[in-house]
């Protein structure tokens, strides 16, 4: 790792407004899908995100390679903002065209990412004639027919000649997974990109991204919400894992650390939710008092995860935990980090209805 | 535990000493454009009153058609043969594939309920969830005030405040709060048996894990018989009695939980137990399973596996291997299944040893040789 950051976030919100009807006054609602999060991407890092359906992992990830616009805090590549170089605001080092080309994505779902009347070869084509328009036709069939049998689509003329309807969903995503490569881009996110894919081709596909992470030095941001996936693709490729939580970071670190000792107690739950085949013991109660995600619209005050939080005091309704620096880079947003906190003199929290069977959705 | 004295020739289990569902022989064919497409193929399967059964198969492999088929709801112009027999707990047992329209509608949720994958699509968007319920007891002659009163204590089983779940759209509720409305909906007629296609599929995984807890207080407190369908092992593990596995439209394997974690036979099962990423297995170990799925349309002779095999031979590819009982529960469709155990290590079962992984690397050589070949 460089000592500038490839990307780098600082402060980063991204909020939502819901669009409220035509006459109605009120205020809208907001939803704070990523909040105050501060990250350093390097050369050929890679960063593992996970968390629940709704945490903003995603946005995060999108924020990152400069598809969504934050709506507070900034977003630079290579120490230029990205949203002053596409809005041409003050002295911009690096032009927007040849940002956005550095930082690519692989969608979810590469069924719906490929379009459906086009060969392979089309698909693979259109990003080089775009940024290189003066590649012959022959060198671009070659470097494609090349990049194909990089990622095991062998006989690779046969593949360039079918439609993606004619491929498996592996195959597909290793179509996706060339189409961003081809732009030699610095930064890639894969947004779930394994999850679509059966059980018995994540690993092969995991190996895959790392190989060629090696290869075409490409940074990954790799959006999960399976912990056991993202510590494979961290862990080999001496990443991090950030774990996130209504739209917060709470937790970032070495992939083993993070595993085997993790200090916030909701990455404590994940690590409880991912199924082990060594224990085959029963099912134990979830670690959590609620086992549903509060309204994103309406995030609890204090640190978000009081209301789940089995180690919840008092103090953590009142303030947000900022982020304490632990050894190797590990960072974690939890008063539990802090030995002389308030926390610990603090009550701890007690719910109203002792059953606690009531979800979320009661407090609203 | 009590056995039949039957011989096991025909895919039983000794073990099953009083079925709850019988099914024996189970075929589903769809005639293509291409040719014959054979998604069941000759599956018996017997589900003992009270077990947790978990059928695990990759997509594709004919789980989901195995769950249709124990209702006999398989789509048009899909054709079931073979014969499923439910076994009520008084009264003589019942030919499901020879029910009528009326008898089958009966069948369906009051004794035998199913779950499928996707809650959303299983509701009406334009209900509320307490519509769906009532409208379910009043399709089914139940009265309406015990039932709902039932309910309000399921949902509340399950973690959900039940007053507000009622008066919701189902667009109002998160995916995990559907999938919960939508267990409680099935099990709303008291049915004996719950059949579960991907329950929890594209749900997080705390949310996965969450219910699977949910759903073991759920049979002991209803007196549940439950059959689990999902491509992901592991989590089934925990919940289920006895596992069977799945693979081109046949069941390869099948025993007890313990069985098939510790002393997997079929290299298939094996390579399935390997393939999945594990928290605390070394990370070297985790190995993809090479190839893919065959084509319903024309499976491989002999067993469907053998392209795949790393101990393929000629007797795999001339003749389909039968059912082979090592144990009185345990069941293997594998011709070589004591090489397999003793060649094909597990990565869960190895603690701390350090093996050089040259060695494991070996069996995927004949692979290659395999695949020459075809």
């Amino acid at each position: 790792m460089s000592d500038e950051p490839l990307v780098s976030l600082e402060n980063t919100e991204v909020h939502f407004e819901e669009e409220s009807g035509l006459f109605d006054f009120s205020e809208p609602d907001v939803v704070r899908a990523v909040d105050g999060v501060s990250l350093d991407i390097g050369e050929q890092d890679v960063v593992a995100l996970v968390g629940e359906s709704g945490c903003g992992k995603t946005t995060l990830g999108k924020t990152a390679i400069g598809l969504q616009r934050p709506t507070g805090g900034s977003v630079t590549y290579r120490g230029q903002d990205i949203w002053d170089a596409k809005d041409n605001n003050g002295d911009v080092d690096i032009p927007y065209d040849d940002i956005r080309r550095s930082l690519q994505i692989i969608h979810q779902d590469p069924g719906s990412s490929l379009n459906p009347n086009r060969r392979v070869l089309g698909t693979l084509e259109a990003p080089l004639k775009k940024w290189q328009p003066d590649m012959s036709s022959g060198d671009r069939r070659e470097e494609i027919v090349r990049m194909l049998e990089a990622v095991g689509m062998t006989p690779a003329t046969d593949y360039a000649g079918r439609y993606p309807h004619q491929l498996s969903g592996g195959e597909q995503q290793r179509v996706a997974l060339i189409r961003a490569l081809l732009m030699d881009p610095d930064l890639i996110l894969a947004d779930e990109a394994i999850s679509a894919l059966d059980v018995s081709l994540r690993v092969d596909m995991m190996d895959l991204m790392l190989e060629l992470q090696q290869q075409f030095n490409t940074s990954f941001v790799f959006v999960s919400h399976d912990l056991s996936n993202a510590r494979y693709l961290a862990s080999h490729a001496g990443g991090r894992i950030g774990v996130m939580y209504l739209g917060e970071l709470i937790e970032i670190g070495p992939p083993e650390q993070i595993i085997n000792d993790p200090q916030h107690p909701y990455t404590k739950v994940l690590r409880w939710a991912t199924p082990d085949l060594r224990s085959t013991d029963k099912a134990e109660e979830p670690p959590v008092r609620k086992i549903d995600i509060p309204d994103p619209k309406n995030p609890p005050s204090g640190c978000r995860f009081h209301t789940r939080c089995p180690e919840a005091r008092e103090a953590c309704k009142a303030d947000s935990p900022a982020s304490y620096d632990q050894e190797s880079g590990h960072r974690v947003r939890c008063f539990r980090a802090d030995d002389d906190h308030d926390y610990w003199s603090s009550q701890p929290v007690t719910d109203d209805e002792p059953s606690a069977h009531a979800s979320d959705a009661t407090s609203d | 535990m009590s056995t039949h004295e039957t011989t096991v020739t025909d895919g039983r289990s000794h073990s099953v000493s009083d079925p709850i569902l019988e099914i024996r022989n189970a075929e589903v064919v769809f005639e293509m454009d291409r040719g014959v497409s054979r998604v069941l193929d000759n599956v018996s399967l017997d589900i003992q009153r009270g077990e947790i059964l978990g059928i695990v198969g990759e997509s594709g492999s004919g789980k989901s058609m195995l769950a249709s088929s124990t209702l006999d709801a398989v789509v048009e112009p899909g054709v079931l043969s073979g014969s499923v027999t439910y076994y009520p707990e008084e009264g003589d047992p019942v030919d499901v594939l020879e029910l009528s329209d009326s008898e089958l509608r009966q069948l369906r949720w009051e004794e035998i309920a199913m779950v499928f994958q996707g809650a959303m699509s299983s509701f009406n968007p334009t209900m509320k969830i307490r519509d769906h319920f009532e409208e379910t007891l009043e399709a089914h002659n139940y009265s309406l005030s015990e039932g709902m009163s039932r309910a309000h204590e399921l949902l509340s089983d399950l973690y959900l405040d039940s007053e507000r779940v009622l008066d919701s759209y189902p667009h109002e509720l998160s995916g995990g709060m559907q999938q919960r409305t939508l267990i409680a909906l099935s099990v709303i007629l008291e049915p004996n048996v719950l059949v579960m296609d991907e329950p929890t599929a594209a749900l997080d995984l705390l949310m996965q894990r969450s219910i699977i807890s949910l759903l073991e207080e759920l049979k002991e407190k209803y007196d549940l018989t439950m059959m689990f369908i999902t491509h992901d092992l592991p989590l089934v593990a925990e919940l289920a009695d006895r596992l069977a596995v799945m693979y081109a439209f046949e069941l390869i394997e099948q025993g007890t939980t313990e069985e098939m974690l510790q002393n997997a036979g079929h290299p298939y099962t094996r390579a399935l137990l390997n393939s999945t990423p594990n928290l605390d297995a070394p990370l070297e170990e985790m190995r993809p399973i090479p190839g893919s799925a065959p084509d319903p349309v024309a499976v491989p002779d002999g067993c469907s596996y053998h392209p795949r095999c790393p101990l393929a031979t000629d007797q795999c590819v001339a003749t389909d291997p039968p059912s082979e009982p090592v144990t009185e529960s345990h069941l293997i469709d594998c011709h070589h299944w004591e090489e397999s155990i003793e060649s094909i290590p597990l990565n869960h079962q190895k603690e701390a040893t350090t093996r050089t992984t040259d060695e494991e690397r070996n069996p995927m050589d004949h692979q290659n040789q395999m695949e020459g070949e075809r």
